[in-house]
């Protein structure tokens, strides 16, 4: 190592004897003409192009953005308080790019790559660039890979495909970041990478859920990219587009990854806060008319490629914060415009208690169905036809007493459902499990379970074919099929199961 | 932007004026000098911007304060800009003109920093090193920056030449960051 050191030395040595030369540097400079909000207008930089990183000097980098006729408008990544009037700013050359690779993993960082958890530094060689155009058709193949969320009603009726890009959206605290966060645990062991960027959101919010993530182990595949609420405006903007392009590296390995955009509605305000500082003309709620193409070309990187491009995928989850359960606001329409689908949740069955509060009727996934498993297609399409059902009989059945026996036990074979789909949070089911359960609701085997002791039956009942028939689940999730044999076979498993416990079934008597 | 191209047109306006009448410089020193005694007096500023004043007592108000200081051609520019309510762009208009009107004579301003002031021989050189390059004659101006501890800073329009002792130590800098 020391010989090489000075054979270097004495190479470079010989090159000044030779020819002696003073090195100057010749750089395209700027120079501030007003800063403020993040934002600089900078005259001179002739021959500077759009997204290209400016250097402000003092480890201060901009963006620029408007390329106007005598000046350049720049949003600045980092502390603007540090730029002065004159000051000179010199191009750098590079668009904006991040840090990819391997060694972000496990990690917590800002949109710039940088680590944000106390760990130490990142060391990346690997930069990609944080504008990219969308894999094109021919590099596509259609969805038909499930990614499982592990909730059940997710799994079964609105279910989401690798390169798929569905949508979460509700109120304020009605579970989405719940979702996103079930499904990143749910992935422990499995072989996808996950991705969360969370967009001016709460750092206490973070700090929690890197916790549980923690706790849950599924730190170990996952990326948080982190811009809090008190980051400037400009590192709001880029996260997503960040997150996207060290997703993107995954995907051009050939991995599957799950990205959380956590949220875009918040990510539309920072580009509105941009746009108007840059004196862009507003439109429609004074986003600015590109706001559509803001959201369009990130989500449109979302893809699942073809074998002889890799094979990787993106699966992208954004989340969009609605008003007072307003979805025809501007950002919400764009958003459900540009998805495959949407998860719909409403604060009015999260306080009722049905938890997770999906809106069964209202969300749907538009490329779903194709990406689920046989077993699990087979006992969904009858689940959401009972759920249907049962929410026009009960709307109807407020207004009468008398019912007949057969809508009698439709509805209790209803609010059965309804009591199976609710789940807690933290705690994602298998997808075998999930089969049987649902298997056992649609085919009438919970008819007789007392309502209030359906959780209790169903942990029993998943702990009794763990622990004295695990060949069923193990059939399932190998055949990924529910053949004759295999259904007698639940039946009969699920009727000796309830043998066992009597005391949750519907007494026999009381009934009468 | 259509702000600045109207403030072009009057810096325009005012270098073709000026060199057809061959009074450009006159004119020129008359408003640095107006310009910056209406910035040194805000009081001053204020009533010659305020809306509520009518535009004689306005005129009335410059010609007492700069009296025969001044020509008529520069008193016409002032009134004019007052009538349109420009004169707030006074310092861009002047900045404007004085680079429109190096361009007019196929000039090229060099802005070169330096820890002590260059001697003439050695503006000399710089110029004729420079327009080698640039093909393009060259004036100097020579801005003394102790920043930079040592040797020259070149700025020619939006490249820069850093020769200085500060950017040497500078990209070693960088380069033993890079290495690690």
């Amino acid at each position: 190592m020391v010989q090489k050191k000075d054979d270097y030395v004495i190479e470079a040595l010989k090159k000044q004897i030779n020819e002696f030369k003073e090195h100057v540097s010749v750089d395209t400079v700027g120079r501030v003409l007003e800063v403020g909000d993040g934002i600089a207008k900078i005259s001179g930089l002739s021959n500077v192009m759009y997204s290209e990183m400016l250097d402000f000097g003092s480890g201060v980098f901009g963006v620029a953005l408007n390329l106007e006729e005598d000046a350049v408008g720049a949003m600045i990544l980092g502390d603007w308080l540090k730029i002065k009037e004159g000051d000179v700013v010199k191009s750098t050359g590079r668009v904006l790019e991040v840090p990819v690779g391997e060694n972000l993993i496990g990690r917590v960082v800002n949109p710039l790559g940088e680590a944000m958890d106390g760990k130490g530094k990142i060391d990346s060689k690997i930069f990609y660039p944080v504008e990219k155009i969308a894999p094109g058709v021919i590099t596509r193949k259609s969805v038909n890979v499930p990614v499982q969320t592990g909730i059940k009603a997710v799994d079964s009726m609105i279910p989401i495909g690798r390169g798929q890009r569905e949508l979460i959206i509700g109120d304020r605290q009605t579970g989405k970041t719940a979702i996103a966060i079930d499904t990143i645990i749910n992935q422990k062991g499995k072989d996808l990478i996950c991705v969360y960027v969370a967009i001016a959101q709460k750092e206490s919010k973070i700090a929690k859920i890197v916790a549980k993530l923690e706790e849950a182990g599924a730190m170990d595949h996952t990326i948080i990219v982190l811009a809090g609420a008190s980051a400037p405006t400009s590192l709001n903007y880029i996260a997503p587009f960040a997150g996207c392009a060290m997703a993107e590296y995954f995907m051009d390995k050939g991995k599957d990854v799950l990205i959380v955009y956590d949220d875009l509605s918040k990510h539309a305000v920072a580009y509105r806060e941009i746009s108007l500082l840059l004196r862009r003309p507003p439109g429609r709620e004074a986003y600015p008319g590109d706001v559509f193409y803001l959201h369009s070309r990130l989500l449109e990187r979302s893809a699942r490629l073809d074998k002889e491009y890799g094979g990787g995928s993106i699966t992208a989850l954004p989340i969009i914060e609605t008003q007072a359960g307003d979805i025809s606001a501007y950002i919400p329409t764009n958003v459900i415009s540009i998805t495959d689908g949407q998860i719909f949740l409403e604060s009015d069955l999260f306080y009722q208690g049905i938890r997770p509060a999906i809106n069964v009727g209202l969300s749907v996934s538009r490329v779903g169905s194709s990406a689920q498993i046989k077993a699990m297609k087979k006992v969904a399409g009858k689940l959401r036809l009972e759920v249907a059902q049962y929410r026009e009989l009960a709307a109807f059945a407020q207004f009468g007493s008398d019912l007949d026996e057969s809508t009698k036990n439709q509805l209790e074979r209803g609010k059965r459902i309804v009591e199976i789909l609710k789940q807690g949070q933290y705690v994602p089911m298998a997808v075998e499990k999930q089969v049987v359960i649902l298997f056992a609701a649609i085919k009438g085997l919970l008819d007789n379970v007392d309502v209030s002791k359906l959780n209790e039956f169903e942990i029993g009942l998943h702990n009794y074919l763990e622990t004295t028939v695990p060949e069923i689940l193990k059939e399932i999730l190998e055949k990924k099929e529910i053949d004759e044999m295999l259904e007698a076979k639940i039946i009969k498993t699920i009727n000796e199961y309830k043998s066992t416990v009597e005391e949750l079934l519907v007494k026999a008597e009381a009934d009468v | 932007m259509s702000q600045t191209s109207t403030i072009k047109h009057y810096a325009t306006a005012l270098v073709e004026l000026g060199i057809e009448n061959q009074c450009y410089e006159a004119l020129v020193a008359d408003l640095v000098d107006v310009d910056s005694k209406i910035n040194e007096n805000l009081e001053f500023k204020k009533y010659l911007t305020d809306k509520h004043v009518t535009f004689t007592k306005k005129q009335e108000a410059l010609k007492n304060t700069f009296q025969d200081f001044i020509s008529d051609k520069t008193y016409n520019f002032l009134y004019l800009l007052i009538k349109d309510g420009k004169l707030l762009d006074l310092s861009s208009i002047l900045k404007i003109a004085a680079k429109t009107h190096l361009e007019s004579q196929d000039l090229f301003e060099v802005m070169v920093e330096s820890v002590i002031p260059l001697t003439v021989a050695q503006e000399k050189k710089i110029q004729e090193k420079l327009s080698q390059t640039i093909k393009q004659k060259l004036i100097t101006k020579n801005i003394i920056n102790p920043e930079i501890i040592g040797g020259l800073k070149i700025f020619l329009g939006d490249t820069e030449i850093d020769g200085s002792i500060r950017g040497k130590i500078l990209r070693l800098k960088k380069k033993i960051e890079d290495y690690e």
